[in-house]
């Protein structure tokens, strides 16, 4: 297999890379760069737990070819804090207990950034039908679901 | 079904030894059946403890990755990490399917008389589990209600199908659903009100309690049941109810009851029966924070919050300097025995607090010598202004030392370090409880149940992190929702494979739009004090999972009138159901 | 077990072409090979990683900018790269095309739609896509263009059973058409699935146009339960030129599930698909007939 140069930008930092042509996003995205916090979850696009951004938008890492990814902008989970100062939405996540195993939490978030900048006024079911892809196991959704209606009240939006 | 599937790392050491990082509830377990798989001596077996993504029971026991990885890094004498993919761990382990026939008798009046129950449960291949599930079936049953005479027959088969495991309740969701259908069932042949026979005959304070099994039996010293059945009745408006044959209209909705528990944890008068026992090194560094070293694993519902809360509360130190979280192996902490059974709080918690008092007890024996007093003329308590413990001697607070200046002079006069190391062994394993109202709403032309509204009762006892104990409820009640309406582990009987393949694309699990809308799920805890738990607490985790999936049948009962003996309860088995009653 | 989803384990080329022409010279170059077009890749990444479907080339047009467009001008053209989620927010499309917004916005979920194409969703030709029925109720088509020329093709053509279409080796699917639509027509799209974000069980569209209150014209479009999409013509000849009413919807509706032939399977039971079918065309007609301004008698 005839190797593919990439370049891109992943959480504001310009990066180049050789990739091989059946290179998931997910697999260079962990084990390459070394982001840990988009996981693996089902492989094949049931539970949303492999979501990043790519230029603003939710995609699924599990199906999405490295070599794809060439002159996009990636955002991951550890791309949303700046320094220390955390993500509105991060914060909500926090005070709203919506966090427990937190193998899901990334990709809530960042869904939820990407719903916020679409809509930052959801109603509740626009949030969960947004967030639908996401399956979480411990939370039973409700205070992930408060926690995006706190941020959509204040008015934060990424 | 958990979101994080299994995997393990291991390194050789040059000792022979081996350092293994590895996906589970419980890291000394591991340590004790690596070392002997391979025959290496504990002191050269380190395993490390991980945070883990959910796990619900499903690593209660090593998982069958771990020794693979071991071994294969043994053999090749390099580091080895194994990760499964989703689609084996959909064939590594599944929940226990339970058949059961049982048989309740009572008076007129309402009090039970007996009860007969015969469970059946497929097991699957090379399970271990097969006796403790069976003893635990029987405890779950029998510690509900108070039948006078019961007789209890359970059979575990082996097939050639997915091991089962324990998954959250071990069994009692199960039974809770046949003993929760079946008292519904009583009630309308009494012509009596289900919360009113649940309340007859619940067992309670006071009663004799059946823990994980016939054999570990205690008396219950904190029960809410009564609370939350009443205050959970006004607050789903109950009175309200109609009966099936009076609903009118395409969309129908009901209500139902159900009530379960789970013991917290483990534990039993008798040692022996079950190794259940926690412990930590518990010591207060230099500048007055304090370090626990504990294997307790939580699992995400707030386990370690909790011990740090308990110590923060003990030794009067601010939450923030408690260290709980990091750092943690096999070889720095004593045994614990898992996180399972709901016993990260009533035991693990539990352990921890006996060490923090006895660190107090060390702490406050070595101030009174700087004191030139004696300990029992000290105060302990938290200035919140300086944020630190202090210690001065009653009725002179002015004369006060901060916990930190006490362990840094322990420091600097070479004294040593007030630390304080063991393990505790809970010799009871109080019931927590739960009641569900659940709301249904039935479309007869389509068969599709959706839940509009439910209020839960959690009794915990002294409830330690209210917002992740909500928390677990809720998710317990999305997990209920799923095993009641949705989750089925089909085979294909002509060669045994799993008709979903292993792929969740076929088997579904509850998303954000399977839930009540947030305001209508409400929860409350009742007001209870388990005195033998730390600062009076109980568990919840599997308690809060146990009557699910029972209200949600009950409900759909009272909405049309039709009884479901088999979960889950699909459209497709709604609607044909629903043309049969319409033939008769 | 043979599949390791958490990899993509085939190994094949990858090729991104620029333009469509690129890309037709590439197609032409290995049309006797397993060259296959990936868009957004959720149906085909799947199918690779669990049915190891053989592929040797793989070629990305997400990036041509010939396949990347929404024309509202004289009908609706999308082109084929274009990801759902685009089309759906759209506000003209959301008015003019209800049944295809709607059959849209009822795939999977958001990442999914962000990334999946109309052209991949048809291509992929599953009895239950989500697309398909309210496009061949709209009688789209698709254009095909290779180096040997071009042609256009309509939908309910195009599949011609499970996973299976018309296409040549050497085609692309460049654009999805939709004829104009009259301002008297409505249309409406209903699924039923275990979850929200899922396959169907059955999914359903209805177009129709209306005069007074007669139904001119009218396309009813049943998917998941054969082994493509199918149009229930027999409902349709007793809506055709007749007045719309409550008792007329009952009859088509039951017409409907009676010319269908689903089967059991791992979603849902034949008997469960035929049920409901009658009771989803009695609530989509009734909805697509209001869309068309129509009131309903009894």
């Amino acid at each position: 297999m005839k190797k593919i140069e990439i370049e891109f930008t992943i959480n504001g930092r310009k990066r180049n890379l050789s990739v091989k042509p059946n290179d998931l996003l997910i697999n260079i995205i962990r084990n390459d760069l070394f982001l840990t916090g988009s996981k693996y979850g089902c492989g094949i696009g049931e539970c949303g737990a492999c979501t990043v951004l790519i230029n603003g938008e939710p995609v699924l890492s599990c199906l999405t070819l490295a070599a794809t990814v060439d002159g996009k902008e990636i955002t991951t989970i550890e791309g949303l804090a700046e320094g220390d100062k955390l993500h509105p939405i991060q914060i909500a996540f926090l005070k709203n207990a919506a966090v427990q195993c937190g193998f899901c939490t990334p990709s809530m978030i960042l869904t939820a950034t990407a719903l916020l900048k679409e809509n930052p006024n959801p109603t509740e079911d626009e949030i969960r039908d947004y967030m639908r892809g996401n399956i979480c196991r411990c939370t039973g959704y409700i205070q992930i679901v408060k926690a995006i209606e706190e941020c959509a009240s204040v008015g934060k939006t990424s | 079904m958990q979101l994080e599937t299994k995997s393990a790392v291991c390194v050789p050491e040059a000792d022979g030894g081996i350092t293994v990082w590895t996906t589970s509830q419980g890291i000394h377990n591991v340590r004790i059946l690596l070392g002997n798989v391979f025959n290496i001596p504990l002191n050269k077996v380190n395993v490390k403890r991980i945070t883990l993504g959910g796990s619900f029971g499903s690593s209660i026991q090593m998982n069958s990755i771990t020794p693979i990885c071991v071994a294969l890094a043994l053999k090749t004498k390099r580091p080895v990490k194994l990760v499964t993919t989703r689609e084996e761990d959909i064939y590594d382990h599944s929940k226990y399917p339970l058949k059961t026939n049982l048989k309740i008798g009572a008076k007129k009046n309402g009090t039970l008389t007996a009860a007969h129950c015969q469970v059946q449960v497929e097991i699957g291949g090379h399970n271990i589990q097969a006796y403790p599930y069976l003893g635990c079936i029987a405890g779950w049953f029998a510690s509900l209600y108070k039948y006078k005479n019961l007789k209890y027959e359970g059979t575990a088969i082996y097939t050639n199908k997915v091991p089962c495991c324990a998954m959250q309740g071990y069994g009692n969701p199960q039974i809770n659903f046949a003993v929760e259908s079946l008292m519904d069932i009583l009630a309308e042949k009494l012509d009596m009100d289900p919360v009113e026979l649940r309340l007859k005959n619940f067992v309670g304070k006071g009663d004799e309690f059946w823990g994980q099994g016939p054999t570990v039996r205690s008396i219950i010293r904190s029960c809410g049941v009564e609370e939350m059945l009443i205050e959970g009745a006004k607050l789903a408006g109950w009175k309200r109810r109609i009966p099936p044959f009076k609903k009118t209209g395409d969309i129908k909705r009901g209500i139902g009851v159900a009530r379960g528990f789970h013991t917290s944890g483990t534990g039993g008068p008798n040692p022996g029966e079950v190794i259940d026992y926690s412990g930590a090194t518990i010591k207060i560094n230099e500048d007055g924070s304090v370090d626990v070293v504990t294997a307790l694993m939580d699992h995400g519902g707030g386990t370690w919050d909790a011990a740090a809360k308990v110590v923060a509360e003990v030794l009067k130190v601010p939450f923030e300097k408690v260290g709980i979280y990091n750092g943690i192996d096999t070889r720095t902490t004593v045994f614990d025995v898992n996180t399972h059974a709901t016993r990260g709080i009533y035991c693990g918690c539990g352990a921890i607090k006996y060490v923090a008092e006895k660190v107090k007890e060390i702490l406050l024996s070595y101030t009174a010598t700087l004191f030139k007093d004696l300990p029992e003329n000290l105060e302990l308590t938290c200035n919140k202004k300086l944020g630190q413990a202090i210690i001065y001697p009653r009725e002179i607070p002015q004369n006060y030392m901060t916990v930190g200046e006490i362990a840094e002079h322990a420091h600097i006069t070479s004294w040593g370090t007030i630390s304080y190391t063991a393990t505790l062994r809970q010799k009871n394993c109080p019931p927590c409880f739960i009641t569900h109202f659940v709301e249904v709403e039935v479309n007869t032309k389509t068969g599709e149940i959706s839940i509009p509204r439910a209020v839960i009762m959690g009794d915990s006892g002294t409830v330690i992190n209210p917002d992740l104990w909500e928390g677990q409820i809720i998710g317990a009640f999305s997990r209920g929702l799923g095993f009641s309406l949705l989750e089925e582990t089909k085979y294909d009987l002509n060669n045994g494979k799993l008709e979903c393949n292993g792929m969740i694309t076929d088997y579904k699990i509850p998303t954000a739009l399977d839930m009540p809308k947030v305001d209508n799920i409400i929860v409350r805890s009742a007001h209870t004090y388990e005195p033998t738990g730390p600062f009076g607490a109980k568990g919840i985790g599997e308690a809060a999972l146990s009557s699910v999936g029972s209200a949600v049948a009950n409900a759909i009962y009272n909405a049309i009138g039709i009884r479901f003996y088999e979960l889950p309860i699909t459209p497709e088995k709604v609607l044909k159901a629903l043309k049969e009653k319409s033939k008769k | 077990m043979q599949t390791n989803t958490k990899i993509l384990a085939q190994e094949f080329e990858y090729l991104a072409p620029k333009s469509l022409n690129e890309a037709l010279s590439l197609l032409e170059k290995y049309k006797d090979k397993s060259a296959r077009i990936l868009a957004g890749g959720t149906d085909l990444l799947v199918k690779m990683k669990t049915i190891d479907l053989k592929t040797d080339y793989l070629i990305n047009i997400k990036n041509i900018p010939e396949l990347n467009f929404i024309d509202t001008s004289d009908g609706l053209k999308i082109g084929a790269a274009v990801p759902l989620f685009h089309i759906e927010r759209m506000g003209k499309v959301k008015k003019r095309y209800p049944a295809l917004c709607e059959g849209i916005k009822s795939i999977a979920a958001i990442a999914v739609r962000n990334m999946g194409t109309i052209a991949g969703n048809i291509c992929n030709a599953s009895p239950a896509a989500d697309t398909v029925p309210s496009l061949i109720a709209y009688g789209a088509e698709v254009k095909l263009v290779s180096k040997r020329g071009k042609r256009t093709v309509l939908v309910e053509d195009f599949i011609t059973g499970v996973g299976k279409t018309v296409i040549k080796a050497d085609e692309i699917i460049t654009q999805v058409n939709i004829p104009e639509i009259n301002k008297n027509s409505g249309s409406a799209f209903s699924k039923k699935s275990r979850v929200k974000a899922d396959i169907a069980k059955i999914n359903l569209a209805v177009c129709l146009e209306r005069e007074d209150n007669i139904c001119k014209d009218c396309k009813i479009v049943l998917g998941s339960v054969f082994i493509k999409a199918v149009r229930a013509k027999k409902a349709e000849d007793l809506l055709k030129g007749q007045t719309v009413s409550t008792s007329l919807i009952d009859k088509i509706a039951k017409k409907a599930s009676e010319e269908i032939k689903p089967i059991d399977d791992i979603r849902s039971s034949a008997e469960y698909r035929t049920d409901i079918a009658r009771v989803m065309m009695e609530d989509t007609v009734r909805i697509a007939w209001g869309r068309a301004g129509g009131e309903l008698k009894k």
